[in-house]
């Protein structure tokens, strides 16, 4: 009888997590716009959120993993990925130390900076020699038009 | 005339004695958000709420972003305006207690960027 049980929780955890699957790539498929765009400012074409609020990358990272924690991440608050997102051409997504996940453009991690406000504010840039603005290099700027779906 | 002399002397001294006897390290400064304390270059001073009365908790990573508002080696505590002694034997001005911080966003007199950053920042105000 605890088997029949055990079996059958097993097979509807199994079930349901095919279900939550194939739920969620259409919806993640269809969804095609950005979390990003490619922005003038006064230093030049950067990288923003949807708003237009600008994206640093920090030296101290290393590719797919951000060294930014604790009062870093107060300063730099990472540009977090939505659940469902889905990664494309250098733009990869990267699994923070408290689970949640961050934008990543080849491979660097992606902030914030606390003291930007508004769309086109660039304080951040060259701060302590180790934050810079994320820029669309030639390469990384086509990735959104070569989509592989 | 030499009395004149004598005058315009006394009146120079005075006021040399006045400006060093007045000379803080900081200054009041109207904002678009308000009047605050202003350390050097007239930049923003903010307080840490994660800090306790008379103890810095802002090292390392913290330190960076928010740089301390040190006190020159002769400084002498004044009413509110007391000395907190940092981990690295560095001494930092605190306001009634609250050590003192500048923020890396602000680059000029006025600026205020770093007020309410993560909801643990304020400014410094009289």
């Amino acid at each position: 009888m605890n088997t029949v049980i055990k079996l059958s929780a097993i097979s509807l955890i199994a079930l349901s997590s095919i279900a939550r699957a194939a739920y969620d790539t259409p919806s993640a498929a269809t969804s095609m716009s950005h979390a990003w765009k490619a922005a003038d400012s006064s230093k030049g074409k950067i990288f923003t959120d949807p708003s237009g609020k600008s994206l640093y990358t920090f030296k101290k990272d290393t590719s797919g993993v951000s060294n930014c924690d604790g009062a870093c991440a107060t300063a730099w608050p990472p540009f977090a990925a939505k659940a469902g997102a889905s990664t494309k051409g250098a733009w990869t997504i990267v699994s923070r130390k408290d689970g949640s996940q961050q934008w990543a453009l080849n491979g660097m991690p992606l902030y914030y900076f606390a003291a930007d406000k508004a769309a086109g504010d660039v304080r951040g840039d060259g701060i302590g020699g180790i934050w810079d603005l994320a820029r669309p290099a030639k390469a990384s700027m086509q990735t959104p038009s070569t989509s592989t779906y | 005339m030499k009395k004149v002399n004598q005058i315009i002397a006394g009146v120079l001294l005075s006021v040399s004695f006045c400006s060093v006897a007045l000379a803080t390290a900081w200054s009041v400064a109207d904002t678009g958000a308000g009047r605050v304390f202003a350390g050097e270059k007239g930049l923003s001073l903010y307080t840490f709420r994660k800090d306790t009365p008379n103890l810095s908790n802002c090292y390392d990573d913290c330190a960076t972003a928010w740089p301390p508002f040190l006190a020159k080696a002769d400084a002498k505590a004044t009413g509110a305006w007391t000395l907190v002694k940092r981990n690295d034997g560095s001494m930092q001005w605190a306001l009634k207690g609250m050590p003192l911080y500048y923020w890396v966003g602000d680059s000029a007199q006025g600026d205020t960027t770093g007020n309410g950053v993560g909801g643990v920042w304020d400014l410094a105000r009289p």
